[in-house]
């Protein structure tokens, strides 16, 4: 992989940050938190802003020490990889969380484990759809008999 | 204090506790031994688990997945040369050239007997020293406890990854998110949206999994997609030709016993410094105190001595500054420290006073699980090899149902469920992008003391700070903060 799509992620990474610490600052401390309860109390948003404020200048830091120190990279992936498998765990998030409530913990757990040992490369079919059905029915039979949690 | 032990010893040697430590141990040694799992992949997914237990078979269960772990590394690295746990990686070097000549099992042999030996002194350690250490972080005030919290931060940083401004980044993002719910003195409602899911804060147990254990799964599910070779059948080397290791053989190297198994108390005591670090330390001593450096890496025994028990006296010291100050030694402690949040136990200074009973509890039930790891791991050899060839495709898809179970349990809402996706989804890019997860998670566990004993400082000598110069203890941890920190950044 060049170097440069590494310091590419770098650079975004540290933005990202900035920008969210940013925006913690300007709206989310400020406006989400509720004012102290006398005007001897230090105010609730104190910490919060502190955090956010230490967040906004180290990524700052970072920037400058990639951009003018010509710090080591120490990420290993492009922003375009990283992009990419965070869309597909977020599809598949949402896929398992919705269906968890309509189709129930064991169809569930059946599939992921199924379709996850396919697209990892496993093709022992018989092997892993019995891993599938056992494990599933054993984890939601032992929630329930052991801790009385009855799984979606 | 031996009176104390030994009502600890009669409240653990009970048929539950026994089972429920060799249970963690032999799970610990099974999730340790796949490579890619670990000890503290065991621990984040099993913490959950102990919540319907009482505290001590609860916290003594949690130790025996994390000794079991720490040792279950070893096997892949000796048969496989494919290290479980990265603490391990040192014993692949000179574990796999004694498999290829033949003496696998002597390799597990040796790797198992130091792993016990070391645990079991770190042990005797934290014994002795809890006590001496909670008496002086007493003495500590909230200005002395928000330095002491700074400084282990400083070493976290410095130490955990290979840029101290990426640690710094992560540990206060995670102390930011620390914020979250409900502010720890007014009560008021901070970036909560008014939402009662999140006035107690962000799940710890949700954040913990979804950073350390299922971004670690996401990681390697995503390598494997793009390398399936590493899914091909991969075969053992062959363990019996030469099987035979005597007491008097290994205790031959009690030297390399003893001083692997100080630098791995040593490293456990201070916070962020991690296994992996004691692991190559005490390979680098003891192959410096070798009459034979060079044998080193060619299936020298004591390369596995120095690795297992240095790495395996982290589990027990690493709780002197758990227990004495609440700070943890590094991120299977702070597990721990979730552990006995969750059962009611406060750790601090004020722990052993408050909760004697428990801590010599499980004082005496680390020193049974010695006891049960040594007879588990030696009657086990033959099968943990086994459990070493699973193909990931097989065993990593299951674990992410075992993180959604553990994480759906305590509170039995989706919501936390969700939680734990999103913080996967972080854990995911920073280990991509090289920021530490393990900084975030104990910045985390962290924040809520630090900004506790910072707003006390405040209000107690109203915000004038010059006081440090009146407390040695703070102007010391202020002094070695900023050593520790201008170190790192001048080595980068």
């Amino acid at each position: 992989m060049p170097d440069s799509s590494i310091f590419r992620t770098e650079i975004v990474t540290a933005a990202c940050l900035a920008a969210v610490a940013t925006l913690a600052l300007v709206w989310l401390v400020p406006v989400n938190t509720q004012p102290a309860a006398s005007e001897l109390d230090i105010s609730p948003a104190f910490f919060p802003m502190l955090a956010a404020t230490l967040v906004l200048v180290l990524s700052l830091a970072l920037i400058a020490e990639l951009v003018f120190l010509s710090a080591k990279s120490t990420a290993s992936h492009s922003i375009k990889t990283i992009v990419s498998e965070l869309v597909i765990w977020g599809a598949v998030t949402f896929v398992m969380l919705a269906c968890l409530p309509e189709v129930g913990f064991i169809a569930v757990s059946t599939t992921v484990i199924v379709l996850g040992g396919i697209a990892m490369g496993y093709r022992r079919w018989w092997v892993l759809t019995s891993l599938a059905i056992v494990f599933s029915v054993t984890v939601d039979f032992g929630a329930w008999n052991i801790f009385t949690v009855d799984l979606p | 204090m031996i009176e104390n032990l030994l009502l600890g010893f009669e409240a653990a040697f009970t048929m539950t506790n026994l089972l429920f430590i060799a249970a963690g141990i032999t799970l610990g040694i099974v999730i340790g031994a796949i490579p890619g799992l670990g000890s503290v992949t065991a621990l984040a997914v099993l913490v959950p688990v102990t919540f319907y237990m009482s505290p001590v078979p609860a916290i003594a269960f949690l130790v025996g997945v994390n000794k079991g772990g720490t040792s279950g590394g070893a096997i892949p690295a000796i048969l496989l040369n494919s290290p479980g746990t990265p603490e391990a990686a040192a014993s692949a070097m000179d574990g796999y050239p004694m498999a290829k000549r033949g003496e696998a099992t002597r390799a597990m042999k040796f790797a198992l007997y130091s792993s016990v030996t070391g645990d079991t002194i770190s042990d005797f350690l934290l014994i002795f020293l809890v006590v001496p250490f909670a008496a002086i972080a007493l003495q500590f005030g909230p200005l002395e406890y928000t330095t002491v919290l700074l400084f282990a931060f400083a070493l976290l940083a410095g130490i955990s990854g290979r840029s101290p401004i990426k640690g710094l980044v992560a540990i206060f993002l995670g102390v930011f998110l620390s914020t979250i719910g409900l502010d720890p003195v007014d009560s008021t409602s901070r970036m909560t949206f008014d939402n009662v899911n999140l006035f107690d804060g962000i799940p710890l147990t949700a954040l913990a999994i979804g950073t350390l254990a299922l971004a670690s799964i996401l990681e390697q599910m995503f390598d494997l997609k793009r390398d399936p070779a590493q899914n091909r059948k991969v075969t053992k080397l062959a363990m019996q030709a030469n099987t035979r290791l005597s007491p008097n053989e290994f205790f031959g190297y009690w030297k390399t016993i003893g001083r692997s198994a100080l630098i791995g108390s040593g490293v456990g005591m201070l916070p962020g410094l991690g296994v992996t670090l004691a692991a190559f330390l005490s390979y680098g001593a003891a192959r410096k105190a070798s009459s034979e450096p060079d044998s080193f890496g060619n299936g020298n025994p004591e390369g596995i001595i120095a690795t297992e028990a240095a790495n395996s006296a982290v589990v027990g010291s690493n709780l002197i500054p758990t227990i004495a100050l609440g700070v943890p030694g590094n991120i299977a402690a702070a597990l721990l420290i979730g552990a006995f949040i969750i059962h009611g136990i406060v750790p601090g200074p004020f722990m052993l006073t408050m909760h004697g009973d428990v801590i010599y509890a499980l004082f005496a039930s680390m020193i049974m699980a010695n006891f049960i790891h040594l007879v588990i791991g030696r009657l086990g050899i033959p099968i943990w090899a086994n459990v070493a060839i699973i193909p990931k495709g097989l065993v990593l898809p299951p674990v992410i149902l075992m993180c959604i179970v553990g994480v759906y349990l305590p509170g039995q809402s989706l919501f936390d469920v969700w939680i734990m996706f999103i913080f996967a989804a972080v854990g995911l890019v920073m280990r991509r992008t090289g920021f530490p997860v393990v900084c975030l998670v104990i910045g985390f566990l962290l924040g809520n003391m630090l900004e506790t004993s910072l707003r006390q400082s405040m209000l107690l000598y109203k915000s004038d700070f010059s006081v440090i110069l009146e407390s040695p203890i703070a102007l010391g941890f202020l002094f070695l903060t900023f050593f520790v920190l201008s170190r790192a950044m001048l080595k980068r």
